[in-house]
This record gives structure tokens, sequence and C-alpha cells, in this order.
């Protein structure tokens, strides 16, 4: 089975086309600058078989991306996709399994968009799009949030009065589950341990977004993102954890404009706001490691700051997980800037930690074991790959469809 | 040496008075305004007269939430005392403010006894950088004020320094590795390494952190706005309920203390005591990680006497990660009130400003 995977940015579409079960990578590539007209044209790069090519195309909306990338790959019959999986990173508090797509699930992600109001809604419509140009290829939603759907309640819960919780939804949701998801099952393959026992810390961290998730017997029992992807630890451009006092008086600034204040949490605080000079957190630390510059005080701050908050949860989540087999570094800066990975863990022996400076630099290809032999706890590094693990749940979901389906018939 | 303490609240005036460190008299004065402090400091004045409490070398430690950078330690009620008041007064001027009447009542209604300032936040003046900074622009921080501070510190400190005196008499001779958990109406977490706070869970307001008897703690930011937004609050109704009416007391469903939801059996707040020992249990091993482990762990405040509910839940999951060393499992109790700590600092003087 070709299930076409899409992960759909709010200016963006990245696909992959995946053969299962086989989990063969048949081609790959994003369409860049969807929507409206911007200073440079809107285009595909896509590649098929290591040979790229990019196609200058206007593509203002999803629906015509989708439909320009359909196009590309049946020029190849063997390239036709049968199946298409989504990537979406609400699902709300009614989706706690990844699902195929049907007119009920079609009328709950519409509803429940606006819980995630950058990311959601231009899934959504693509997902409207397959289906009104493909409407006899099946579909699947894989949800961000399902994974963290075991976080148990006294993890979850706000402390607010329990009708305004009831009338406006308010808890944690946790993000980036199919990612940790993916990683840990790595993980165990690795170590040799089910993963339905595997005890571990993962930490997802994005050159965007960044999380970190507590795991315990292959369920996730919290994840530092709340109702919000907001929420949590020092991200490129959001702020992650401020008391709610701050957010509040930003918004009595603004004169009750809510969009400013969050505009200002989510786009311009974090390593941008707190650097000035850029929300990459490599740049900030390359030039406060160079020494001369002008501003070194403040981009040590910044540098500090990031990984004091990743450390500390990683503390946290190490003491509620107990035994934990393992730590997972993941995602670009995760994967590969050994700085970050030795600054949040060096010193933490007291929690069986021991990371080996030498093989942290030396990692390059991944998966890697960057522990000592003595450390009880193993640290990893482990590419993620989000693809393919829709791919997985989406070629589970569909083949399990078809065998009822069969014995339906029979 | 005789010491009156007074511990001003929003609608009540607390008072203490010691003679030779014993505390020989207590009360509280309802109705208590800021506007209207010296009408209640002559109240107490009455009483400690009575009781034959007052003369000329009484000492007064007025007791304050928030003194900000300008007060690092505790400061006599003088001349200099006030100019920082009103620098401050620029940035917070509501709670200032009321601190600026009730110190010159202070000295109206006490003319002839040296008065001292003491407030909570002194023992996080220096709490590192990378702790005490929000991920926002250095500028809008600066401009609004924004830190992360403690709002016990006087326990903290109280509590740590005790600790660490109990670990020097086994032979313990680095600076030691504290949990400090501080079990209050706003209970709050402080990591100490020796004298000096390393991280804490309030914020730049109390709001910040653990969940308390009415505060609802650590949010999600957005909640924040989605409540003062799509729910209709505004931000001063959205303050209002997160400060007044959320935390243990929003989880129960009516008011509650802290150490009836830790010790009740009621089904009500079980949930309520699931969620606050679940951030208490994040909150101390973010601490171990902080600090690299624990060398002591330390319970102080109005419900220290609630520690042992605490520590059954958390000191097990710090034991299963390995962070304990070999003083931390046993855990004590500080059980001095605040009265009794305040009332300490008029005999020692200075020592704040040197642990700062």
């Amino acid at each position: 089975m070709r299930i076409i995977v899409f992960n759909c940015g709010s200016s963006s579409l990245k696909y992959r086309l995946i053969e299962m079960p086989g989990e063969k990578e048949l081609a790959g590539g994003e369409a860049e600058r969807v929507g409206p007209k911007t200073a440079e044209p809107a285009r595909i790069h896509h590649q098929v078989a290591g040979k790229k090519e990019t196609i200058v195309v206007d593509m203002p909306d999803h629906a015509t991306a989708f439909a320009q990338v359909m196009r590309l790959l049946e020029r190849d019959p063997d390239l036709v996709p049968d199946a298409i999986g989504h990537r979406m990173a609400h699902g709300g508090p009614n989706f706690k399994q990844h699902v195929i797509l049907d007119e009920a699930v079609m009328a709950e992600l519409e509803r429940i968009q606006e819980l995630a109001p950058i990311h959601n809604p231009p899934a959504v419509r693509l997902v409207a799009a397959c289906r009104q140009l493909y409407p006899n290829l099946p579909e699947t939603v894989v949800f961000d949030t399902v994974f963290h759907a075991t976080i148990p309640e006294a993890a979850r819960a706000y402390a607010l009065p329990a009708a305004l919780v009831a009338k406006h939804g308010f808890r944690k949701y946790g993000f980036h589950g199919t990612s940790h998801q993916y990683v840990a099952q790595e993980a165990a393959k690795l170590l040799g341990v089910p993963f339905e026992s595997l005890n571990a810390v993962s930490c997802h961290l994005g050159s965007g977004g960044a999380s970190l998730c507590a795991i315990v017997q292959g369920r996730s029992i919290d994840n530092t993102m709340g109702y919000s992807p907001l929420q949590g630890l020092m991200m490129s451009t959001r702020s992650g954890d401020l008391d709610p006092a701050v957010a509040l008086t930003l918004l009595v600034r603004e004169a009750g404009n809510g969009a400013a204040v969050e505009g200002l949490l989510n786009r311009k605080s974090g390593v941008l706001g707190l650097s000035g000079m850029s929300a990459d957190i490599r740049d900030v630390v390359a030039r406060a490691a160079d020494g001369r510059a002008a501003d070194i005080d403040q981009l040590t701050v910044a540098a500090q700051v990031y990984l004091w908050r990743i450390r500390k949860y990683l503390g946290a989540y190490l003491t509620l997980v107990g035994r934990a087999h393992c730590v997972i570094f993941t995602d670009t800066i995760g994967e590969k800037v050994p700085h970050v990975r030795w600054a949040v863990t060096a010193g933490l022996q007291c929690f069986g930690l021991d990371i080996d400076p030498e093989k942290n630099e030396a990692a390059r290809a991944l998966p890697a074991d960057l522990s000592t032999p003595s450390s009880r706890v193993r640290v990893l590094a482990i590419a993620t790959n989000e693809e393919m693990a829709i791919a997985r749940f989406s070629y589970g979901l569909l083949s399990h469809a078809g065998t009822q389906a069969e014995r339906v018939a029979q | 040496m005789n010491t009156l303490v007074l511990i001003p609240g929003h609608k009540s005036l607390r008072y203490a008075g010691f003679v030779a460190g014993r505390e020989t008299c207590t009360g509280t004065i309802r109705g208590f305004r800021w506007q209207g402090a010296r009408g209640a400091l002559d109240e107490v004045r009455a009483i400690v007269q009575a009781v034959g409490l007052l003369d000329d070398a009484t000492s007064v430690v007025v007791h304050g939430l928030f003194g900000g950078e300008e007060f690092p330690g505790p400061a006599p009620v003088d001349d200099d005392a006030f100019l920082r008041l009103d620098r401050m007064a620029r940035q917070s001027p509501l709670h200032v403010a009321g601190m600026i009447e009730t110190a010159h009542a202070v000295k109206e209604v006490f003319p002839g006894s040296p008065a001292r300032l003491a407030f909570e936040t002194s023992f996080f003046v220096d709490l590192p950088l990378r702790e005490r900074t929000y991920a926002m622009s250095p500028e809008l921080s600066q401009k609004l004020a924004l830190r992360r501070w403690g709002y016990h510190g006087l326990f903290h400190q109280a509590a740590s320094g005790e600790a660490g005196r109990r670990l020097r008499k086994r032979g313990f001779d680095h600076p030691p590795r504290i949990l400090s958990i501080c079990l209050d109406a706003r209970p709050e977490i402080a990591a100490v390494l020796g004298r000096r706070p390393i991280t804490v869970t309030s914020g730049a307001t109390p709001l910040e952190g653990l969940p308390g008897e009415t505060n609802s703690g650590e949010i999600d930011p957005a909640v924040a706005l989605a409540l003062a937004g799509e729910a209709g609050l505004g931000p001063e109704g959205a303050n209002a309920l997160l400060v007044g009416e959320s935390g243990l007391s929003g989880l129960v469903g009516h008011r509650v203390r802290l150490d009836h939801v830790l010790t009740s059996a009621r089904n009500d707040c079980v949930r309520a005591r699931d969620v606050l020992l679940y951030r208490m249990l994040l909150s101390s091993g973010a601490a171990a990680a902080a600090l690299g482990g624990l060398d002591a762990v330390v319970f102080s405040g109005r419900y220290a006497s609630c520690s042992a509910v605490v520590a059954q839940h958390v000191l097990p999951y710090l034991d299963r990660a390995g962070v304990l060393g070999p003083h931390a499992a046993e855990w004590m109790i500080f059980a001095k009130p605040l009265e009794e700590i305040l009332a300490e600092t008029a005999t020692v003087a200075g020592a704040w400003q040197s642990a700062a």
C-alpha cells in the first residue's frame, strides 16, 4: 500500500510517499509559499529516488498545492497513492485514537479547529480538499495529542473552578505526541526492551517548538506543553511557562487586544525575544561562545535560560518516571546540537545519568547511545520521523479496517 | 530584649510580642486597612502596653511581602527606607503605598522604638539570572519589572539555615543541597544551595507556581488570555478568578484550607490533593536537578504539621530516582511560626544582607 503523508504548515505542505508495510520512501518534497503571493514565487521541491526537481507554480491555497503534488506523482503509475495520511496537531478532547476520515470525523475536525488556530485550520482545509478532489482515496488523521490521552487526571488538570473547566474545556492536552511515541518505540528496539515496558523521558527539541514527555510502560504520563503549545519549555519564538499574571498585565498594556499578546508570546518571545538576534538557539549558543559579541551578556542569559528550563523539566520527569531506561534527544536541536545535550544532562549522575562527552560530540549517525558504560539511564539521540510514524498508524488503521470489511463480507 | 512583630494583611493586622525570644502576647486586629493603619496600631500599642511589653528598648519588626531589589535584607524604618519605598512605589503603586502608610504609622505610634522592615522577597534578590529571567525581550521585562521572585523567603531562609546547621553538626562540610518546602496558604518550593536559593516555584507574582488555597498556580498563559477573552472576564476579572477563586478551593468547589485538603478523607478533597501533590513532586524533581542531588529535605510554613502527607508522597519518588543523599531520607520539620522568625531578625542584624 502506498500512503502519501501530508504535514501541513500555515504556508507550506510537506509530503512523503511511503510504501507500506515495507516502510520504503518512494517520493517526497515540500510545497513552499502556499497562500497569498510573496516576494518570491511559490514552488514545489520534489524528489524521487534521489532525483530532485523544483517546480514553480501558483498555489493560492493548500487545495491547489495538494492537486499539484498529486499531479507530480501521477506522472509515474508506480507513484500513485492508495491512501492519504494527515498530520493534525490538535485532536481536542474526543479524539483519543487516530482515525479513518468519515463525515462525523470531518464535522468534529471543523468544530475543534480553533483549539490550535495556527496549526489545525490549514490542515482541516487540506483534508477537505483531498476529500473533494479524490473522494475514493481513503484518508486517515493522526493527531499529535493522541499519545498524551493517557496523561492522568492529576497531571492534566489545571487548578481552576470545575464549572469553568466544564464550560471551556481548559486542560492539558500535550503535543508532539507522534514524535515522542516514534522515538520511544525506536529506543525500545535499540535497548531490547518491550515498548510496553519502556520508562523514558523524551526530549523533542525542535528548531521551532520543543517539549519533553514522561513515558511509563510505553504510555505518556506528562508533557510540558499544555492546553496550547505555548506552555512549557522556552522555544524559538514562544515564551513557554509564564506567570499568568504577566500575561494579563500584558493584556492590560495592549488595551485588551488578546491577539496582540498572543502574537507577542507566540512569535516574538522565547529565544528570539530574549536574545534579540535569532530565533535559533544554535546561533545564540555559537555567538555567545565566540566571546566577542557586544551583546554577549544578553546572549549568554538567553542560552542559559533555554538550557536551564530543559534541565529542570528533565529532573522533574526523571523523578516522576522513577527508574528510567533512557533519556531520548530528538528533532533538529536534540539530534544535531551536542552542546545542548551535554549542558542539560551534565552533573545529573544523581539520577543515574552519565553522558560521555566524546560520544556526544562525535555522534553523527543516529541512533546513537551517548552514555558511559556505567550510566544506569542511557542517553540516546534518535532521529524522529513523524511521517513514517503517520504512515505506520495509517497502515495499521486501514489494514485493520480492510480485515474487518472482509469479515463482514464473508 | 522585647520585640513586637507586626504582620499587616489585606483585612487584618496580626501582632505578636516577644520577651527575651519568648512569645508573651499575640492577636489579630480585624478590619485593618492600609489607609487606616494608625488606628489599628494604636490598638496594638494599648494591648502591648497593658501586658508590660512596651518600653524604650522594644524593637518593632514589620513584615512585608514584596521588597523588590531595593530591599535585599531587613532594613531600619528610616529616611533611606522611605526613599527606597518611594522608588518602588513607581513600579507597584498599590501594594507599596500601603507599606509606606504602615511604616509611617509605626514611626508615629512607636516613636522611641527601633523599627525594622522585613520582606519575603529579600531572600530571592540574587536568584540566578537563568532562574529569574522570563523568556521575553529584556527591554519589556525591564520596563514592567518582570522577574521571578519567591514569596516565602523568611520560611525558606530560616528552615534551610536550620537544616544546614543540623547537617554541619553531623560533620557535613560542604554547602548542603536543600529542598525547602513551605506549606502555607500559597505553598512554595525552593532549591537552596548552602544559603543561596537556586530555584523557586513562584513567579513575578505569587500567582505562579504551586496551586494554593485560592490561587491557580501555574497554568498555560493561553488559558489566562482565554479567560480574559473568550470567557468574557476581562483582565481584571480573570486575575480575580485566578487569585481568589481557583486553586484547591476551585478544585474542591468551596473554600478550603491547605491542611484540610492534605489530611481530609473526604472524596471532594482527594482530587485537589492529587493535583497539589503531583505538582509538588514535579517541582521537587526540578529542584533536585537544579542542585545535582539532595542532602536535606525540610518543611516549614503555617501547615508544616502536615508535612508527613507530602513527604510520604514525594520522597519515595525522589528515592527511586536516586537523588536523595544519605541524610536527605530523614526529612525535617522546621516548626517555628512566622512571628518567631521575624522576631529573631531584630537580633541578627544584617545577616540576610550577607546571605543575599
